[in-house]
């Protein structure tokens, strides 16, 4: 399967601005699909509002560009419609741990049949760059002139912690971690979460003297700590810092199969 | 095999230039409104070159417009 | 055969009959006997039910599951169909086949939960915003809970959009004897497997065929105003026109399943009065009153409210709530030069047919 066999080429190129991560992961994904010999067919894609969620309207797969924050939830229903789907979620910070957060902790804790990609750029980039939960300490946003005063929100942590089967965190600048990471996920069942912290050069990277996006890779590079080598939870609470790794990896049987355990989706 | 640049497709953000561990591109960041398209300025020193398969996919990966293709030797 | 069903039991046992497969919901008062009868019964039939974390996620995990080719429903009351109007909305715009059903209680806010209202009324309609069409349904009787959830199901498929069956708190757990006889079953339009390159394009009934997820139809669906590929054009003005009109375009169509209302007795006083109310003021006619009542609300009857006006010196619209759906019938008066009392009761207690004569005069 070729990048165009699972990308429109007709809407080609994507609204996305330049040295935008969220084609990066895409190239990922693509390429996690490919090695796996995934048939697109058999996946269907959902996603909220926001930059990163209008990225399934590019794939060749049936898509559902939702609700701001929703994804999760319609997948959720999707997966339960035909258990048979494949289901990706493939949304932004703001949609999937902010306004979203209740879902994504629901579904993780359920381990819903569901893979979620959660591109994590610490910034609303769509509507201009506001404050995310996911911004780091002292960096600045629009709504945070003076520098981010707030604290950080772990979301792969959080999921590890609620029982999903699996939950990363890679950055851009780990592409091909991020491709590994994806594909580890496919085959499994239930809650899979990857979050990829990403570079928005024009709404992040301009308000911290990091327009050119290398510099925004740089920083990530930089910054990433791998988990194996964090003592403990919360260890970079007050630091600029991505806590980088695997965060679990079970195989605890899935929402789906419990279902079908208390009799649904079979007919008595 | 080399990398090669699909010029439609480039909007220029200089991250194949960062993150090819061999220097093979070449260019310059101006601004995000635009810059010069980067070059492939010595295909002959990616580790793909003189090889049928691509064992490093870095820079195609990387690309967020997906503008990097490889190529046989020579080929463009 | 006739069994005794509560107005919850009801809508339980009428989804399953119309093909329903698909539940979530969130508990609240007074719907929650609702999920925990329909939790059981999707088991039987092989359906699924899942209890989601909150309002937000029931009416969206619905519409997912409607993608996947199920029909499939929720049910809520006030704080919790206002949550749900977002989804209601993305549901019009992406036309997607979902029953909501909102058991009125007294509001705003918590209000009363366990009192019955018909506060909802106009939120069943203009509740989410931006233009669209919806269908709006008030049974009056536990046969009509019955009968009409069959049709809201109907409505949903034929026209692909959301439906919204408006009961009380009463008529959720009041008990009434329910024949289940014939009923026209209504499936929608799907696409044939195999990539669809105009998902949107409308047939003659203005309605496209539905693609069905995970059938290699490969169609991105979108909440955004996009064309007949499904693709975004979310500031093209001519597109965006073109989609909303065409929404309303299909239940200008369907007034064979959308006219529905009920005519009683043959006085020169109208009273027009649906759901509960309706079914109090049956017992005017008797004492020389004319009666109109429409089980479906929305679209607006306007024809037979017009019929049935020319009729009458005078009209009293009886409901629940401060008199939302007298707006409605006074522009259909106003061009008829007719008098029309709002008739309006709030608070939940229900009067005698003989109060109610009395708050008329």
């Amino acid at each position: 399967m070729s990048f165009w066999d699972f990308f429109r080429r007709e809407r080609w190129p994507h609204i996305f601005c330049p040295g935008c991560g969220i084609g990066m992961v895409l190239n990922a994904l693509w390429k996690a699909f490919e090695e796996t010999e995934q048939e697109p067919e058999k996946w269907a894609f959902v996603s909220g509002i926001g930059c990163t969620a209008r990225a399934p309207a590019y794939m060749r797969v049936d898509s559902l560009h939702t609700l701001h924050g929703r994804a999760i939830a319609f997948a959720t229903g999707l997966k339960l419609g035909n258990p048979e789907l494949n289901v990706m979620v493939f949304s932004g910070d703001g949609d999937i741990a902010s306004i979203g957060g209740n879902h994504l902790i629901h579904a993780a804790r359920r381990n819903m049949d569901l893979k979620v990609i959660m591109i994590n750029n610490g910034i609303y980039g769509m509507t201009g760059g506001q404050l995310s939960p996911t911004t780091l300490p002292g960096l600045r946003t629009t709504t945070t002139p003076m520098g981010n005063y707030d604290y950080t929100m772990g979301t792969a942590e959080l999921v590890a912690h609620l029982g999903a089967n699996f939950s990363a965190r890679w950055t851009t600048a780990h592409i091909v971690m991020v491709k590994e990471a994806i594909k580890r996920m496919i085959p499994k069942e239930g809650f899979c979460f990857l979050e990829v912290v990403s570079q928005c050069p024009t709404n992040f990277g301009r308000r911290n003297r990091m327009e050119d996006p290398r510099k925004m890779l740089q920083f990530m590079k930089e910054h990433s700590v791998h988990v194996s080598r964090v003592g403990q939870l919360g260890a970079y609470f007050e630091e600029p810092v991505f806590v980088v790794g695997t965060f679990a990896d079970r195989d605890r049987k899935g929402y789906v199969a419990r279902l079908r355990e208390a009799g649904y989706f079979e007919s008595f | 095999m080399h990398p090669v640049i699909d010029e439609s497709l480039c909007k220029r953000c200089m991250i194949c230039v960062w993150v090819c561990p061999k220097g093979v591109f070449e260019g310059e960041f101006l601004s995000l409104l635009g810059s010069p398209l980067p070059e492939v300025a010595r295909p002959s020193d990616c580790i793909n070159w003189g090889r049928s398969d691509t064992p490093c996919e870095l820079c195609m990966l990387s690309c967020p417009e997906h503008a990097i293709e490889y190529v046989p030797e020579g080929g463009s | 055969m006739r069994r005794m069903m509560t107005g919850n039991q009801a809508v339980v046992e009428a989804a399953v009959r119309a093909g329903c497969r698909f539940f979530s919901g969130y508990p609240i008062t007074p719907v929650s006997d609702l999920m925990e009868y329909m939790a059981r019964r999707l088991a039987q039939v092989g359906g699924v039910f899942i209890q989601m974390e909150d309002e937000l996620g029931a009416i969206t995990a619905a519409i997912g599951a409607s993608w996947a080719g199920k029909k499939s429903m929720t049910a809520t009351s006030g704080p919790g169909f206002s949550l749900m109007q977002e989804g209601i909305g993305y549901a019009a715009m992406t036309e997607t086949p979902v029953v909501v059903v909102d058991s009125q209680r007294g509001g705003p806010s918590t209000g009363q939960p366990t009192m019955p209202s018909q506060g909802d009324v106009l939120q069943a309609r203009y509740g989410s915003h931006g233009d669209y069409p919806i269908a709006v349904l008030a049974p009056s009787d536990i046969q009509e809970v019955y009968d009409l959830t069959i049709k809201a199901f109907n409505i949903a498929e034929a026209l692909r959009t959301p439906v919204v069956l408006l009961m009380d708190a009463f008529m959720s757990h009041m008990a009434e004897p329910v024949s289940e006889g014939e009923y026209e079953i209504l499936e929608r339009k799907v696409h044939p497997p195999g990539p669809v390159e105009r998902p949107y394009e409308p047939g003659e009934d203005l309605v496209p065929p539905f693609p069905v997820f995970g059938r290699g139809n490969l169609v991105s669906v979108t909440g955004l105003t996009h064309d007949e590929k499904g693709v975004p054009r979310p500031e093209d003005n001519r597109v965006h026109a073109t989609l909303i009109r065409r929404l309303f375009g299909k239940f200008e169509r369907r007034k064979d399943l959308l006219e529905d209302v009920r005519t009683m007795g043959d006085g020169r006083r109208l009273v027009i009065a649906y759901g509960m109310m309706g079914r109090l003021a049956e017992a005017l006619v008797d004492r020389g009153y004319r009666l109109l009542r429409p089980r479906v609300l929305w679209p607006a009857p306007t024809g037979p409210l017009k019929r049935e006006m020319a009729e009458a010196d005078v009209v009293y619209v009886v409901e629940m709530n401060i008199g939302k759906y007298s707006l409605v019938v006074k522009r259909v008066a106003e061009e008829l030069g007719i008098e029309v009392h709002s008739i309006s009761i709030l608070g939940g207690r229900i009067p005698t047919p003989s109060e109610l004569e009395a708050m008329m005069e």
